[in-house]
């Protein structure tokens, strides 16, 4: 059942990471909205046209993982 | 890095340094025959004179730091919800058994490294000389892009100013950039704008702190952590169902490893 925008239990948690989609090959995400940071990211896919503008996701997962 | 610099610290265990390497490749899975999902093989050093005791517990640290446990042992409880343009709501948890992952195309998954270097002169101590932070690491990842060999460097870690991100933090941002590139690949948008109009959101409990991460982590025990993923979606219900959109987030090479782990191909610990 949809509901009115902020009535939901998990509507209350605050979301502080954020991701949108920059074009067809790159998501800007940041950390830290509204908290400590700003800590932006910039991740890209593998594509045959252009380079890629940050690492793709996986990658930065396993990079915070090696962190 | 920095759970295991901070396990030993915490134990008296004299641990001079540590690397990390990962290897990424592509993997099919064979439970989501739609997608191709990532593994690793991981290889930690760990430099120091330690027991075989000291051993056996830093290196039941590298297993169950945060992020590890996230992407392998299903400590991510996730709660998805949907929140349309349009000003509708609803929750996007539990995912009806009987749906099946959309069909489209997703990014390649290309081999590449990763390597992580602990920067010693990073940690920080209090005025009683204890250590306040553990530091920071600085993370070269390499990827075989289509066109050519593509190299960047990441810096996670805990300093007291907040120079750079925390790790599981970064997972997390990791997390909600797969997610925005999956559902950009695959959902039916009505127009070729519509996708930048896309948005994941997520929130985070952070149950204990870093202390309690790094006694978990010593421990071997499993610290379950719940999360918050909105996605803001075009359109409305009508014109972007909500099964299409949880359709979609069955693929999502990210969302898998928090479901069914399985990342992992191989591990080794060296003693340097």
């Amino acid at each position: 059942m949809t509901q009115p925008a902020s009535s939901s239990a998990a509507s209350q948690t605050q979301r502080n990471i954020i991701a949108r989609p920059v074009g067809e090959d790159t998501v800007l995400t940041l950390i830290g909205a509204g908290g400590r940071g700003p800590w932006p990211f910039v991740t890209g896919i593998p594509n045959l046209t252009s380079d890629i503008g940050g690492p793709p996701p996986q990658y930065l997962a396993v990079a915070a993982w090696a962190a | 890095m920095v759970t295991v610099v901070g396990v030993a610290y915490r134990g008296g265990i004299p641990l001079e340094n540590i690397e990390v390497d990962f290897a990424v490749e592509p993997v099919e899975r064979a439970d989501y025959p739609a997608s191709l999902g990532f593994g690793v093989r991981e290889v930690v050093r760990l430099k120091g004179n330690l027991s075989e005791t000291e051993r056996v517990r830093l290196q039941r640290a590298v297993r169950y730091c945060p992020v590890g446990q996230a992407l392998t042992k299903g400590s991510m409880v996730v709660e998805d919800e949907v929140q349309w343009l349009s000003g509708e709501v609803t929750a996007a948890s539990p995912v009806p058994e009987s749906l099946r992952p959309l069909e489209g195309n997703l990014p390649a998954i290309v081999p590449g490294s990763v390597h992580g270097r602990y920067l010693l002169d990073t940690k920080e101590y209090d005025a009683d000389g204890g250590m306040s932070d553990e530091g920071e690491a600085k993370i070269y990842v390499t990827t075989e892009n289509l066109t050519h060999t593509s190299r960047w460097t990441v810096l996670a870690g805990h300093s007291s100013e907040g120079w750079v991100p925390p790790p599981f933090p970064t997972a997390q941002a990791a997390w909600a950039a797969s997610t925005a590139t999956t559902l950009s690949r695959l959902l039916p948008f009505e127009d070729a704008g519509d996708a930048e109009s896309l948005r994941v959101e997520l929130g985070m409990s952070a149950p204990g702190g870093r202390g309690q991460a790094q006694g978990n982590a010593a421990a071997g025990t499993v610290s379950y952590r719940n999360a918050v993923r909105r996605i803001v979606a075009p359109g409305s219900p009508r014109t972007m169902p909500i099964e299409t959109i949880q359709a979609a987030l069955l693929r999502d090479p990210i969302s898998i490893a928090y479901r069914e782990g399985g990342v992992v191909l191989d591990e080794q610990v060296v003693i340097d």
